[in-house]
């Protein structure tokens, strides 16, 4: 099957996920193969055979941790019964667990929707051209990420409670720490995901006439908060966990429900099993929407849609999400040339973008082929220097230089030749001959054409 | 000029001592895909072979199959006589005869050009500092890239990135070299300098199987072409015999749409 | 800043924060060595461990930290009766740095694993088909990318484990810092503000150089492409 009949009879952009979806091979496998090759049969009998140890080694672990449980040095049987009843009856659930389940997602809630209404805001402010509001949304940001959680909601539980709110004060302390943390990796997850996209968006909107704060709101944060969405996904199961921080400043949440549960009965571990099974099953499921959200959202922004493999905590793509896009760029299994996501990156991480970008200006970037990134040089300080001696910057060659090799290109191939094609690259030759010293002539880096080679 | 090798080579070996590369009846399937179908193809030494066909006809999957970096489902490969290696030292032993240059240049990105072409001489075949640097260098200018001896591939345009690729394989001294779409991911000013490379490699007697679309490279080096479509090999001849007297209705097909410009 | 003061020449607040770092380093060395050990397993083609490795990432990545720690303190201690001291406090102290690690080991072979996926699988081909062996691939090509690629992951799970270290609270660690918060605004209600700014202003002092160096260190050794 050729691409281009697949690429005709799949012109509806809702199915283009469909098209990849069966060319695409798994990027698990990828994994897999970068350390260990194909396994020839040898190979393939002794992972069987390990395999097989393995699943005995897992088993016997799972074993040991079950009787451990039933056999504690000095505590009673863990897998009695008694003490399991209590944690599972349905007096339990109807008033322990699932009102602590309703004040875990009540507060969830409400901090992922503030959360994301700071982030926007705080991003956009990052990214405006006026100093100001970037230094304030700079240091807000920063102190935001940097303070643990845990002390945000105690200073705001102890100050609301000082303050009057006495039955709130945990709730609305636990919202609004969440709200400054989380907003604020939403916040450089916006400000990483604008920095991400090619360059040419902002380069489009300006040429239309946006302003700066036009082409951000119109074209680079929608695009980018749709190539976050599954890292803003995970957050979402970050702010989950972090609402059980609630429980050490007494929130009533399904933490707490449950410990108040567990020391009513003495069965403080097996109400904590069904409380740590709950939280679970939510994170889990909603790691596996962040997981499948890839494949339908990728045709709606031209940023790189790609879950995260780490939880986003800090700096700029902390989960390497460039870089990894970078490397599964890889050929069909046929062959042939389709990426599944576009290919507009030539850096590693987004984190160094835009230092890479601006390194090209400084030393003679053509602007009118910016695609040739790489025709320039970059400080010789910075790598080592030629032992063979010579000029350690390459392509500078003089102009007399530059129009004798045109002359003699136009000789060889007939005249008619454009002077600016390429012909700066130092390395351009039509031919070789073995032994001819064609590297070091007159102490230029430029080495001579070899026009007499056919 | 042409030179020697252009002159018309039957498609049957003139011995058996001649064949480098054999493939005999290979099948391979990816998933449910039937990906190489009944595939029957001999190289001899000194030859150039030049798969040309359209995307998804397998010709990529063929030339990665010859050093197994993909894996055949039946069917017997030959190299110089002796069976594939299917895992440890022969093949190892094997891959370093067989040389190899990708579409994506896989140059090694935290290594310098020299390192580059100097790691496998002396990790593999244990040669000295001095001496790969050595060679190194004369391969190095050969491609044409001498000067950027001490840079990172990165630094390097495609085209010069391609040329060290073609010289970090020649370091090894290979028997035969298998191009997988070289130039496919090259800008067009850039296409000639690796052909003139391969071209230049070509007239020296390497044997080479070339996976390309580039038509007058095919028409200036080939010894054969091949062409591809559907995961089998429709019709093979001399360059001439091909181009010009094409016998397929999907090869002419398959012509008729690329030559028009 | 007056209130700040006197604050500080009260309380022992730099022991404090000295409990959290070493609880950070502890952790972060047994983390280490349990993250490496489970990507080991992930990558490897045997499919019962890996199994095993994802399993075990995927219930951490999943779980609060602080039922973790919750957990080492009324389930492991109070009912397992599981206890690596005889004193109370050192007890209670390796009890956190055992859920601290456990939790943590999950990040760092998620993002050792990141790390392992910046690497372009035409590297590892390259190297085959010159001819470099097993052991030659990997700690030539493959591992040298990858672990340049990990820095920027690895270096923010630092900072996390250095803030999670505050939750150590919920395992009755007494001496660290949200302890010690806590009990200063019960004596000082008049200073809430002051107290917090001194506990925030500490904690940006040690996360934001952290943070610095990654992004530095992080950008230099990046693998240009």
């Amino acid at each position: 099957m050729t691409s281009t009949s697949a690429i005709e009879a799949n012109a509806d952009p809702s199915s283009l996920a469909g098209v990849h979806k069966h060319r695409f091979r798994h990027p698990k496998a990828v994994e897999q193969n970068i350390l260990f090759d194909e396994p020839g049969p040898r190979a393939r009998r002794r992972i069987a055979l390990f395999n097989v140890v393995g699943v005995v080694v897992v088993l016997a672990f799972f074993a040991w941790i079950l009787y451990r449980f039933a056999n504690p040095p000095m505590g009673e049987n863990q897998l009695s019964w008694e003490l399991w009843k209590p944690a599972l009856s349905a007096d339990a659930w109807v008033y322990f667990y699932l009102p602590g389940l309703l004040a875990t997602l009540e507060a969830s809630v409400l901090a992922i929707v503030g959360s994301l209404v700071f982030g926007v805001l705080f991003g956009i402010g990052r990214l405006l051209p006026v100093k100001i509001i970037r230094w304030i949304s700079s240091i807000v940001v920063e102190f935001c990420r940097a303070v643990p959680v845990l002390l945000f909601m105690i200073f705001f539980w102890r100050l609301l409670a000082g303050l009057g709110f006495n039955n709130g004060a945990a709730f609305w302390a636990v919202v609004i720490s969440l709200v400054l943390y989380n907003g604020s990796v939403v916040a450089e997850l916006v400000r990483s995901g604008v920095g991400n996209l090619p360059l040419g968006q902002r380069e489009a909107a300006i040429a239309l006439g946006m302003s700066p704060l036009r082409s951000l709101i119109s074209v680079e944060v929608p695009q980018a908060l749709i190539a976050m969405l599954p890292a803003m996904i995970t957050q979402l199961v970050v702010v989950l966990k972090d609402t059980a921080l609630g429980s050490i400043i007494t929130y009533t949440d399904l933490l707490q429900e449950s410990r108040r549960l567990g020391s009513a009965h003495f069965n403080a571990l097996q109400t904590l099993c069904v409380a740590a099974v709950i939280y679970f099953i939510i994170c889990f499921v909603l790691s596996l929407v962040s997981e499948k959200l890839p494949q339908h959202l990728q045709h709606r922004t031209v940023g790189v849609v790609r879950e995260p493999v780490q939880a986003p905590i800090a700096i700029l793509d902390p989960s390497n999400v460039l870089a990894q896009e970078r490397a599964s760029e890889r050929e069909l299994p046929q062959g042939g040339a389709e990426p599944l996501y576009p290919d507009h990156y030539h850096g590693s991480n987004a984190v160094v973008t835009d230092a890479w970008r601006y390194s090209h200006m400084e030393h003679g970037h053509d602007l009118q082929h910016p695609d040739e990134h790489f025709k320039t040089t970059f400080p010789e300080s910075v790598y080592r220097k030629r032992s063979s001696g010579g000029p350690s910057i390459a392509g500078e060659i003089s102009d007399e230089e530059f129009e004798a090799k045109v002359r003699q290109l136009r000789q060889t191939h007939g005249g008619g030749e454009d002077s600016d094609s390429g012909s700066t690259d130092s390395g351009s030759e039509t031919g070789f001959e073995p032994g001819s010293d064609s590297g070091s002539e007159t102490g230029s880096d430029s080495s001579s054409p070899n026009g007499s080679s056919k | 000029m042409t030179s020697a090798t252009q002159t018309s080579v039957s498609t049957k070996p003139a011995s058996d001592s001649d064949v480098l590369v054999e493939l005999d009846h290979v099948e391979k399937y990816y998933g449910e895909l039937h990906v190489l179908k009944d595939i029957n193809l001999k190289v001899n030494k000194g030859e150039v072979l030049v798969i040309i066909g359209p995307s998804g006809s397998g010709k990529s999957t063929l030339c990665r199959t010859i050093n197994r970096l993909e894996l055949i489902n039946s069917g017997d490969i030959r190299i110089d006589g002796k069976p594939l290696p299917q895992e440890g030292k022969e093949l190892t032993k094997l891959r370093a005869k067989v040389g190899m240059v990708f579409q994506s240049f896989n140059l090694f990105a935290h290594k310098t050009i020299l390192d580059n072409v100097t790691l496998a001489p002396r990790k593999v075949l244990g040669m000295s500092k001095a001496d790969a640097e050595k060679e190194a260098m004369e391969l190095l200018a050969r491609v044409g890239v001498d000067s950027q001896a001490n840079k990172l591939p990165a630094q390097l345009s495609g085209g010069q990135q391609q040329r060290v690729a073609i010289a970090r394989s020649l370091a090894m001294h290979p028997k035969v070299m298998l191009f997988d779409e070289p130039t496919s991911a090259l800008d067009p000013e850039m296409i000639n300098e690796v052909l003139d490379v391969m071209v230049d490699l070509a007239k020296e007697g390497m044997t080479m199987i070339v996976v390309t679309h580039e038509m007058g490279f095919a028409r200036q080096a080939a010894d054969r072409v091949v062409f591809m479509a559907d995961g089998e090999i429709l019709e093979q001849g001399t360059p001439t015999e091909f181009f010009d007297n094409t016998k397929t209705d999907r090869a002419k097909d398959f012509l008729s749409k690329i030559l028009t410009h | 800043m007056q209130a700040m003061l006197t604050l500080l020449s009260q309380y022992d607040v730099l022991g404090a924060f000295w409990v959290n770092i070493q609880l950070t380093l502890w952790s972060a060395l047994f983390s280490l060595i349990l993250g490496v050990v489970l990507v080991m397993m992930r990558i490897s083609p045997i499919p019962s461990l890996r199994a095993f490795a994802s399993g075990f990432v995927e219930f951490f990545k999943n779980m609060p930290l602080t039922i973790i720690m919750v957990f080492m303190l009324l389930g492991a201690f109070v009912q397992l009766r599981f206890q690596f001291s005889s004193t109370f406090s050192s007890n209670f102290y390796w009890l956190a740095i055992t859920g601290l690690s456990l939790y943590t080991s999950v990040f760092v072979c998620e993002s050792l694993r990141s790390g392992i996926n910046t690497v372009p699988l035409g590297q590892a081909e390259a190297a085959r088909s010159l001819g470099l062996g097993f052991f030659q691939t990997a700690g030539l090509i493959v591992l040298p990318q990858a672990f340049r690629g990990s820095v920027a992951p690895l270096g923010n799970t630092l900072i996390a484990l250095l803030k999670n270290s505050t939750v150590a609270a919920a395992c009755s660690v007494a001496t660290e810092t949200s302890t010690l918060m806590k009990t200063m605004i019960e004596y000082n209600a008049s200073s809430i503000v002051a107290v917090f700014m001194i506990f925030a202003i500490g904690y940006v002092i040690l996360i934001i150089p952290i943070g610095l160096l990654t992004t530095w260190l992080s950008n230099t050794l990046a693998v240009r492409r």
